[in-house]
């Protein structure tokens, strides 16, 4: 399956830690999972019938998926553009880290592109609604989340 | 074959599993991890078909249900856990907000305990099928591929569905923090295109309570 993604050709930004993630995965998927799934393929064979072989199915479903994400990957690559990270920017940006106050208490968010974000670890992708409100906002202002039930948050920090 | 048998009546249980996150807000017979489980992967299946949108729905459906296994013997975690006493008592006030963010390390020292959990779990399946099952698993957590993506979204969208449905039915439940979540967490296109439909479909005037 080819992936979907970035259709539109734009730049991907990237923090540089997850562009060296990103290059990390890339090297682990062609140099070591391709070669082990194709050993394991050609394991699977020898135990006969491939039209009744469990283990093969699994194994070129294995594939099948490594090598989309290999082909995702790729594709993400070539339209990456490293994050100057380290400069102090008024205006919240990609890459900013910002602190804002939400529900009565302080959190710090990181504004990444989707490729990188992981809300857990506070890295909030900038196509989602909190991504897309912050940025642009700037230390003091109040930025209010669209939608029927409305969250807001004040940013109190931006480096 | 024993060892299947076995496992496939422990997997059973999380069909009388009731989630946790429900119950500590005092929903009476709420839905089991298998409800959840079982709705996203309809949406998972018929969400992407609806919006003419190409993913791979074996792995998508793979990753789905391994993602709640190791609730099984770990336990079923909720995002608010470092602030509920061990008895689960506790004032629900603390689900009108979404919780504070969670230590790094915490969430590693978690992620590693539900692995190892997991692991035990599934120590009896055979080699091939094991692997399978922990790298889904792995994949949903961690994952960037696209259909990684997809489904953690889509099962934080899923429980924000279940959370309005409660809701709307009167029970002790705040949809409140659940939208906050996915306002932070989404970014999929198609998801996003969902969630606006969401609030259209429960919050337009005419359906507004």
């Amino acid at each position: 399956m080819m992936p979907q993604l970035n259709m539109k050709n734009e730049a991907i930004y990237l923090t540089s830690e997850g562009l060296k993630k990103l290059k990390d995965e890339y090297e682990e998927l062609t140099k070591v999972k391709r070669k082990e799934i194709t050993e394991r393929i050609s394991k699977a064979r020898e135990f006969g019938d491939i039209s009744e072989n469990s283990e093969y199915d699994t194994a070129r479903d294995e594939q099948s998926f490594i090598e989309g994400r290999i082909l995702e990957i790729e594709e993400i690559l070539k339209h990456a553009k490293k994050i100057n990270e380290g400069v102090k920017h008024s205006l919240v940006e990609m890459g900013s880290h910002v602190k804002v106050e939400v529900d009565g208490h302080n959190d710090d968010f990181v504004i990444v592109s989707s490729v990188e974000a992981n809300p857990i670890e506070g890295k909030i992708s900038n196509e989602s609604p909190v991504g897309k409100a912050l940025l642009g906002a700037k230390i003091g202002d109040v930025v209010t989340v669209a939608s029927s039930i409305k969250s807001t948050f004040k940013v109190l920090d931006v480096k | 074959m024993n060892d299947l048998i076995k496992f496939f009546e422990e997997i059973g249980r999380l069909k009388q599993t009731s989630r946790r996150g429900w119950l500590l807000r005092k929903v009476e017979s709420p839905e089991s991890i298998a409800d959840h489980n079982f709705r996203l992967i309809l949406i998972g299946w018929i969400l992407p078909k609806i919006k003419k949108y190409r993913i791979n729905f074996g792995k998508l459906t793979k990753m789905i249900l391994a993602h709640d296994l190791y609730r099984l013997y770990y336990g079923d975690d909720t995002p608010y856990d470092f602030m509920i006493k061990k008895d689960d008592q506790v004032d629900t006030k603390i689900f009108e907000k979404w919780p504070p963010r969670e230590r790094p390390e915490r969430i590693e020292k978690a992620f590693e305990e539900k692995r190892r959990k997991l692991k035990d779990f599934l120590a009896d399946l055979p080699t091939d099928v094991r692997k399978e099952v922990l790298n889904m698993w792995e994949e949903f957590e961690f994952g960037g591929s696209n259909e990684a993506k997809f489904a953690r979204q889509l099962d934080r969208l899923e429980t924000l569905l279940q959370a309005i449905q409660y809701e709307r039915e009167g029970k002790e439940v705040n949809s409140y923090p659940f939208w906050r979540e996915v306002k932070e967490t989404v970014d999929h296109p198609i998801l996003l295109e969902f969630m606006e439909e969401i609030d259209k479909y429960y919050y337009s005037p005419s359906k507004k309570k």
